[in-house]
């Protein structure tokens, strides 16, 4: 590329996303207002700065499209699997029963917001965890702004190996390193890992009561850290496909054996801030599962001043719904397990349904700066996409629901009616945001800005190794997609730096897991499900600090290895 | 379905007909197709943005 690294070209490359932030952080805007102008500046850089003719500027906005209904067929999907439940009013029997099976307020929390986030990242990924946990949090009592943030932080670290390994597979794909490599890569990327996992849990704790949820949650957060981590460290010399899910499904059934300890066993108060106040007065002092409930995730949301844009179920609703077991409120969540595993752990099965694919092919475009961006080939195979998956697994509940007799005249009506209520403004912003990384990809702004951190860093550059590897998150909402933007980039800037290659990598895929914690495309998902769209900006105020911090302790490892 | 609502639709259903006016006029070497497909695509994503600024009273009518 014919393009010096310069403070003006590092800096217009950065405008786009400089804009995006300071729309979103500062001025208040939602993903939906911020996005679509961050791109118009991204359109205009590429376009006059960085030579990008009409051709990369066509083909990259239509490859953002083509990305964006693919996503948006997952995020459709989650909204109509909880507008299912919310209609079934399964949110108070599930809360009622996980209440039962575990009386410990932070355990509920961990266990819908980390064990439970990161086992659905293990099995289907593409942003499910967030979706999925966000409004079960909200269900259970927690503020829609900290039910988004949780889960986020939660199911971060089961990025690369989670998804049968696909960002994983990735990374080895694009950098073509040998069996030797690759297995001192996995060691270096799992430990740093391990890293993120452990402190995903402790920010998790420190969230639900600062210092005091630290010292609670501690000895539950290291053995579940020891199993996620630990074991996915193991497992990764052995079979780097499915270590993360392994590791994910063994923790998720540790945690429910941990809430029998003496430590978490007793009902405790839900005085957390991170509860709603309906919350926190119905279980002022612990009165355990049968206490009166905070009536589903719509009334303890009215309440607490934060509108999830639903209905309150009726008094004739709320009586069906009493007698509902913790079972019967899960099964469109059983069914998604179900499903998923049926499809993607079964090969024959998997090969059967991936065959039916189609998608759209885009050739090797060049800029005239001479930035080369590779011919590739965007398939979507529906019926192995986690969209699907959903979409059955909430057909299968409100059938269920249904003959449960918990679903009102005219449900399926106002479950239709809320779900595109809902899902409009993130369709907006999910194409906005995918087209505008597509174009600063494309262009070569993003090859701009990861030069110039190399380029400052130079030998401490491994410190910012993992900042790298977030910002590819960042931009495309994808640990696998950050490793293939920036695979190669970081293998070569450890050459020439004289850095030690799979440490490097390690960090770059690690960093990209942790920046899925404040991807704008993740971010909405949350806040789309939990009800709280247009409230992107308060989400990542609290995610941004967290990721830092995360990125600089595993750069700070980094550094000592590589 | 407030006026927000139904720009929002407006804007969505743009983008996605955007796509293969620009990906087919691409493919069969042309200029205008894609640039009408873009132009289609930059209207759509000035709307929210719009709709920011706007007043109130434009947006919030319930039908």
């Amino acid at each position: 590329m014919n393009i010096d690294i310069t403070w003006i070209s590092w800096g217009l490359a950065f405008l786009p996303l400089a804009l995006l932030l300071l729309l979103m952080l500062g001025a208040g805007w939602g993903a939906a207002e911020a996005g679509p102008l961050s791109w118009m500046f991204a359109l205009a850089i590429a376009f006059f700065y960085f030579d990008a003719p009409l051709e990369v500027i066509g083909y990259e906005n239509a490859k953002g499209i083509w990305s964006a209904l693919t996503v948006l067929y997952v995020v459709w999907a989650s909204i109509l699997i909880y507008e299912v439940s919310h209609e079934g009013q399964a949110f108070e029997p599930l809360r009622r029963g996980i209440t039962r099976l575990l009386p410990d307020p932070l355990m509920q929390v961990m266990a819908f917001g980390w064990a439970f986030a990161s086992f659905l990242q293990g099995v289907t990924g593409f942003g499910v965890p967030i979706a999925v946990c966000a409004p079960l949090l909200v269900g259970i009592g927690v503020r829609p702004l900290y039910a988004v943030t949780i889960p986020l932080i939660g199911h971060a670290w089961n990025n690369t190996f989670g998804t049968l390994a696909v960002a994983w597979l990735g990374l080895k794909e694009v950098t073509g390193m040998d069996a030797a490599v690759a297995a001192q890569t996995a060691l270096y990327a799992a430990s740093f890992i391990w890293v993120l996992n452990l402190f995903g849990g402790l920010l998790v704790c420190w969230l639900y009561d600062r210092w005091n949820g630290i010292r609670a949650g501690l000895p539950m957060v290291i053995v579940m850290s020891m199993i996620q981590g630990g074991l996915t460290l193991v497992l990764s010399q052995w079979n780097d496909t499915l270590n993360g899910f392994v590791a994910s499904s063994v923790a998720f059934v540790a945690i429910f054996a941990l809430g029998r300890m003496k430590r978490y066993r007793d009902t405790k108060p839900a005085t957390s801030r991170i509860f709603t106040e309906a919350r926190r007065q119905t279980d002022p002092d612990g009165q355990g599962p049968d206490a009166p409930a905070p009536a589903g995730a719509a009334d303890v949301v009215a309440k607490d001043g934060e509108t999830n844009g639903s209905v309150s179920p009726s008094e004739n609703g709320k009586r069906a719904a009493g007698g509902m077991s913790l079972q019967a409120a899960f099964i469109p969540y059983f069914a998604l397990l179900f499903v998923t595993f049926s499809v993607l752990l079964i090969p024959p099965v998997k090969d059967a349904l991936g065959s039916w694919s189609f998608g759209l092919s885009f050739p090797e475009t060049v800029t005239q700066l001479g930035f080369v961006q590779p011919a590739r080939v965007a398939n979507f195979a529906p019926l192995t996409h986690a969209g699907t998956f959903l979409l059955v697994a909430a057909l299968v509940g409100y059938l269920a629901y249904v003959r449960l007799g918990t679903v009102r005249n005219g449900g399926f009506r106002r479950i239709v009616g809320r779900t595109v209520d809902k899902a409009i403004p993130s369709t907006i912003a999910v194409v906005a945001l995918i087209a505008m990384s597509n174009v600063m990809a494309g262009s070569g702004s993003v090859s701009v800005l990861a030069q110039g951190v190399a380029a400052a860093t130079s030998q401490g550059y491994g410190f910012l190794a993992p900042m790298v590897g977030g910002l590819g998150s960042f931009m495309t909402t994808s640990n696998l997609a950050s490793n293939l933007l920036f695979g190669t980039f970081q293998q070569t800037t450890a050459e020439v730096t004289g850095l030690y290659g799979p440490a490097i990598l390690g960090a770059q895929t690690a960093g990209a897991a942790a920046g899925n914690m404040i991807a704008p495309g993740n971010v909405l998902l949350g806040t789309t499900t939990a009800g709280i769209l247009g409230r992107e900006g308060e989400v990542l105020k609290i995610t941004i600090p967290l990721f830092a911090l995360v990125a600089l302790i595993i750069g700070a490892c980094v550094l000592f290895v590589a | 379905m407030n006026m927000t609502t139904r720009l929002q639709v407006i804007a969505g259903v743009a983008s996605v007909i955007a796509l293969p006016v620009i990906y087919f006029g691409l493919r069969a070497g042309g200029t205008s197709a894609p640039v009408y497909g873009l132009a289609l695509f930059f209207c759509a994503m000035t709307i929210t943005p719009l709709l920011r600024v706007l007043p109130t009273d434009f947006s919030s009518g319930e039908e």
